[in-house]
Parts: C-alpha cells; sequence; structure tokens
C-alpha cells in the first residue's frame, strides 16, 4: 500500500473494525505505513487499538524504531500512562522492546557526556514480565548495549520500563529523575549519575 | 532523605569527586539546592568543611587563622569555622571564636571553591562572595588547598 490516505477515516477503522479485519488490514502495511497510522491518532484513541490490534504488528513495529525520536511519538501516543506504555511493552514483547532500546542506547551514545570514562553499566529494569538485566559496554568513545548481566559492573542502575523508554526519547530528565529516586543507583555513583544524559535524543 | 543522595554524598572524598558530581549535566545551582535540602545541609555542610580542612596545606603563621564561613542554603543559613594553624586544619559548626576573616557565599559557589573551580577575585567581582576582616588573607586563602 503506498498511501495511507486511501484508509479514509483512520480512527473510525480502528473503532469500527473487528480484531481479525484490524490484524488482516494492517498485516498489509509495512512498519514505516503503521508509524503513519499511529501518527494520525491521538492518546485517546491508542488504549483501543492496543486492545485490538495482533502483536506480531507491535513486534514489528517495536523492531521498526529506529530513532528516540519514534520512542517520543509512542510515549506520545500512550499519554504518559504507565499502564499503557506497559501493556504496549508486553504486547510487542518485553525482550524485542527492550533489545531495540539498548541498541538505541549504543547507536545514540554521546562519549563526551562521560568526560572519556569507561566501564560496563548495569540496568535493572522492572516490567511487568518481571526484572529485566541488560549491560551497556562503554569504552573508546563507543557504548554497545547487550541483554544480561555484565561480568564486573561499575555502575548499576535500576528503573522502570516506562521511565526507561521516557529516558531515551529524551522525555525524562536524567537528573531529576535520580533526584527523586525514579532512577536508582549503586556502585560508581559519580559515574552512574553521568549516564541518562550520555544520549542524543535530539530529533 | 533519598538513598541515592546519601549515596553520592558518601562517594564524594576529594575536591577530585566534586569536580565529577559538579560536571554531572544538568547540576545546575537550582539542583544543587535541591541535592542539599534533600541530604541535609547540615550533612553536606560538615562533610564539605571536613573535607576542605583535611586538604588544607599548612605554611606556618601566614597561613593562621580562623575563616568564618556563612553558606546560605534553600533551608536557611548555616555558619562554620575553619582554623587554620601552622600544623593542619579542622572545622566547627557555629562562629565561636573571633575570625581573622569572614566569607559569605552560597552552596553551589561553596562547592565550586572546594573543587578548586572558582576565582575569588571574579566571584567577588560577580557579588557571588562576600569578604570582611583580613581582605588579603580571604583573597589568597583559597589557593592553600591541594585540590
Amino acid at each position: 500500500m503506498a498511501d495511507v490516505n486511501e484508509l479514509g477515516d483512520i480512527k473510525a477503522l480502528i473503532t469500527q473494525s473487528s480484531a481479525a479485519d484490524l490484524k488482516a488490514l494492517l498485516d498489509q502495511l509495512s512498519a514505516d505505513e503503521v508509524k503513519d497510522v499511529l501518527g494520525r491518532l491521538d492518546s485517546s484513541d491508542f488504549p483501543a487499538l492496543l486492545e485490538k490490534v495482533d502483536p506480531a504488528v507491535l513486534e514489528r513495529l517495536a523492531q521498526g524504531i529506529s530513532h528516540p525520536s519514534e520512542l517520543k511519538q509512542f510515549l506520545e501516543l500512550a499519554g504518559g500512562d504507565d499502564t499503557v506504555i506497559n501493556a504496549f511493552v508486553t504486547k510487542a514483547g518485553t525482550q524485542i522492546m527492550l533489545d531495540r532500546v539498548f541498541s538505541l542506547m549504543g547507536e545514540h551514545f554521546l562519549a563526551e557526556k562521560v568526560g572519556g570514562d569507561s566501564g560496563t553499566v548495569e540496568w535493572h529494569i522492572t516490567t511487568p514480565d518481571g526484572e529485566k538485566i541488560y549491560h551497556l559496554t562503554i569504552e573508546g568513545g563507543k557504548a554497545e548495549g547487550a541483554g544480561g548481566p555484565a561480568a564486573k559492573p561499575r555502575t548499576t542502575l535500576t528503573m522502570s520500563g516506562p521511565d526507561l523508554l521516557r529516558l531515551c526519547a529524551g522525555t525524562l530528565d536524567g537528573i531529576t529523575a535520580f533526584m527523586h529516586s525514579k532512577i536508582k543507583l549503586s556502585g560508581d555513583m559519580l559515574f552512574g549519575a553521568k549516564l541518562p544524559q550520555a544520549f542524543d535524543t535530539a530529533a | 532523605m533519598s538513598d541515592n543522595l546519601k549515596g553520592l554524598l558518601d562517594q564524594i572524598a576529594s575536591p577530585s569527586d566534586l569536580r565529577k558530581l559538579l560536571d554531572i549535566e544538568g547540576m545546575t545551582g537550582p539542583v544543587i539546592e535541591q541535592f542539599v535540602a534533600g541530604v541535609g545541609a547540615e550533612t553536606i555542610l560538615d562533610q564539605i568543611f571536613n573535607l576542605m580542612a583535611g586538604r588544607f596545606e599548612p605554611k606556618g603563621r601566614l597561613r593562621s587563622g580562623v575563616v568564618q564561613w556563612n553558606v546560605a542554603t534553600s533551608t536557611g543559613r548555616h555558619r562554620y569555622q575553619l582554623f587554620l594553624t601552622p600544623h593542619g586544619a579542622h572545622a566547627a559548626r557555629g562562629n565561636d571564636a573571633p575570625p581573622r576573616v569572614l566569607l559569605a557565599m552560597s552552596t553551589p559557589t561553596l562547592l565550586n571553591l572546594c573543587a578548586g573551580r572558582l576565582d575569588p577575585i571574579a566571584a567577588l567581582g560577580r557579588g557571588q562572595l562576600k569578604i570582611r576582616g583580613d581582605l588579603l588573607f580571604g583573597a589568597l586563602m583559597p589557593r592553600w588547598f591541594d585540590y
């Protein structure tokens, strides 16, 4: 399908379509076209879409997130509501979503913000599926994210899944989140406190 | 008190650590004030003045005297005294001893001074620092610490 405009009134389509019809329709769209559809919705439409949409569509969507600004778009659609964000992540697949986020972190890492420091950072992310552990290896001005615990973490950051998404989308101020304990730190805290600001989230 | 803030404070053991703290993106004056209020002004100021005393490099009578510090925080003004002697320094809360010089400043200015990041003459010009008493002693004093 070349033009999403051909679908007509997107909001009515989502409200009135059965789950099976919606799946059949969205299956025909590429990830970019699904993003275009989402861009035409507002936060009040999102829970209805989330309820009906097939998990495979959200999985494709999560895998297609290529920039923090797209993450920001999802968060806006979710209306900043943790319950809706968690529902989206769970349905898209928690691991798929977190894999994508940690991959984005590596791609958008700003070495100058950690002053040339290096080390491995362990991230503990609380999700409805339990705590998920990832690590980010910072070395030589680059960062690379991967699943699982670090062998020797220099610092550990603990936060909720929605706050991780907000952080990577640039909608959560890292220092404020740290001051209010939305982000918890252990290990080398002076190193860890620099990390939430070390990702380029500009559109 | 947030465990984060207390944990962070516990890791500040040198002027270099203080510089790392001040280098954190977003660690602006108002955020420092929040940090101080969150940890407790006396907790953080006790640590800062003890750190300062430990970093004093004595050099005979020329570097001796009582320095009175009046530090303005979002929770009120706190007074400390730093006793510089030919053999070392120690800090105490209050204003009991007659000071050779009195310095008044905000907490962010104090942290920058202890981190070796504040030019006292420029700070005086900007009104960030106020001095009364032996002005020369007060202006030179920040140079007598190991940063």
